[in-house]
This record gives structure tokens, sequence and C-alpha cells, in this order.
């Protein structure tokens, strides 16, 4: 079974880069729209979602869906059992955003500090943040 | 035709280690271990008692152990899906051993930098006690058993 998940999480990998190439080559050209459009994609497959699991543009609640469909649980109590045991780590989908916004820094060769990632409370200003990010680096 | 031979337990350990290792990246390897999680047996209600919680562990999580044929059967569980991803490679290793195997075997996955980077020192803590409980329990075994002195303990992590 543990090669099973390491597999499927090696897929994934690979369904992600795909995405990063898409968007790192067509750069320079693409829309606002286009770009979210991609980027979603990209973060589907790292999250291991598919796009019409996510039913909300808050970004820490997508990061908890994808706990949760991970783990089976109704939505909220995940988070609930995790924040309520007090325990030494972050919850789940703490530390997939954290994980998440490091992904992105480093297969996208910019830098979304804590400061960013603090005031990012939605998918939209994620994609926001990314677009100048990229646009940015590119000047 | 020849029984196959079953892999040791530093074999299944270093097996784990290269899976990580293979996957690179901390968000890969965290979801691994989250996924592993999801794969731990069903804990039994019945051992949800406070005998069986760990306390040296800040969020909920218990630990059963005992021998089965002179095999080690550990069961457990966690609130925290790392948690239980950890529980589940270190079961892994760890069931259907027999007590000269595990006397003989010196866990490092817990030393390891592609493991110990996805837990805060509070849960690496615990699960350090688990494995030194784990080696604990053995003695105590032994004890009653074979007179093992606790000296002999490979435990690196028993006081």
């Amino acid at each position: 079974m543990r090669k099973t998940i390491k597999e499927k999480i090696l897929q994934q990998k690979k369904d992600s880069q795909f995405y990063v190439k898409m968007i790192c080559e067509g750069q320079s050209s693409l829309s606002r729209e286009v770009f979210g459009r991609l980027f979603l994609q990209y973060m589907c497959a790292k999250f291991l979602l598919e796009p019409e699991e996510i039913t909300t543009d808050n970004f820490y609640e997508i990061c908890q869906i994808s706990a949760e469909k991970a783990a089976k649980r109704p939505h909220g109590e995940l988070d609930a059992a995790e924040a309520a045991s007090k325990c030494g780590g972050a919850t789940t989908a703490m530390n997939k955003k954290i994980l998440f916004l490091l992904a992105v820094n480093r297969e996208y060769g910019i830098n979304v500090t804590a400061e960013d990632s603090v005031r990012i409370d939605t998918f939209t200003q994620l994609c926001d943040c990314i677009y100048q990010k990229l646009e940015e680096k590119q000047v | 035709m020849s029984e196959q031979k079953r892999e040791s337990m530093k074999q299944i350990e270093d097996d784990i280690l290269a899976d990580l290792l293979e996957l690179e990246d901390q968000m890969s390897q965290y979801t691994f271990l989250v996924e592993c999680g999801l794969e731990l047996p069903e804990y039994p209600a019945a051992l949800k008692k406070d005998e069986y919680l760990i306390h040296e562990c800040q969020v909920n999580t218990w630990m059963h152990l005992e021998w089965i044929d002179d095999c080690l059967n550990w069961q457990g569980i966690s609130d925290s899906l790392v948690i239980c991803g950890a529980l589940s490679l270190l079961m892994e290793i760890y069931n259907g051993r027999t007590r000269e195997e595990i006397q003989n075997f010196h866990c490092s996955i817990l030393e390891q930098p592609c493991f110990r980077v996805h837990f805060a020192q509070e849960q690496l803590k615990g699960l350090e006690y688990m494995v030194a409980k784990l080696y604990e329990h053995r003695l105590q075994s032994d004890c009653v058993h074979e007179q093992v002195a606790k000296a002999d303990c490979e435990c690196p992590f028993y006081k």
C-alpha cells in the first residue's frame, strides 16, 4: 500500500509540473484569467483534488477540504479535533497551506513572503499575488 | 519451492526512507505521511482508555502493545493525521517481529531529517516516547519470561 501511495504522489507531482511549465513558458502572454485557470489546475494536482471539489474561495478552507478528503472526515471535524488536542504541531490544513506556498516559491522561482501569506485569505488573492510576482520577475 | 525470505526491520526502514527521499519535496513527503496514516488498521474503541493514552503527546494518541505467538502486535491511533502516518510506518517496521529481532534493531527513522522535518519538537518527543515504551514493554515481557537485563536495551530513546 505504501508503494501505491508513493506512486500516486509521484504522478501528482508530474501533473503539477505540467502546469508549472505551461504557466512559466506562457508567462508573458497569459492573461490573469487564463493564469487563474491554470493555477487552479496546478493547486488541484498538489492537493489531490478535482476542480469541482473546490467549493469556496477561502484558501484555508481549500486546504481543509484537501485534508478532509484524504481523511474522509466531514467538513470542520478534522480541524476541530486537531486544534482541540493542542497538538505541538499545526493542523494538517495549516501545514498544507504553508507547504503549498513553499512549493510555489520553489517551483515558480518567486518569493511569496510570510507577510504575503498572512495577507492572503482567498484563492483569488493568492492568484493575484503570484501573477504579480511572476510579472515582476519578468521585468 | 523455498519460502521467500522476509525483509529485515532495517531493510523496511531503509525502504521507507528511500520512498521519502524519492518524493524529494516537503509537500509530497507530508502528503505521503498523511496518506500512510489513513492506512492504519482500525483501533478498537475498547482500547481508547486512559491507560493506553500517551500523555507525552499533546495530541490525543493511544497505543496498545501485545505479543501474539511471540510476535509484536502494536496498535495505535492519533487525532493528528501526520502522527497516524508516523505510527503507520513505525508499525510496518515493528509489527510481527520477535523480541530478538526488535532487540537487535536500532531504530533510526526518527533521527532522519526527511522524517523529522515534518514534526514539531513536541510531536517528535511523543513518537520517541512511543518507541521507548515499546522497548520497555519488550523488556518487561523479557524480564518475566527470560530475565533479560534492562542494560541490554537497544532502544536509542530509552532513558
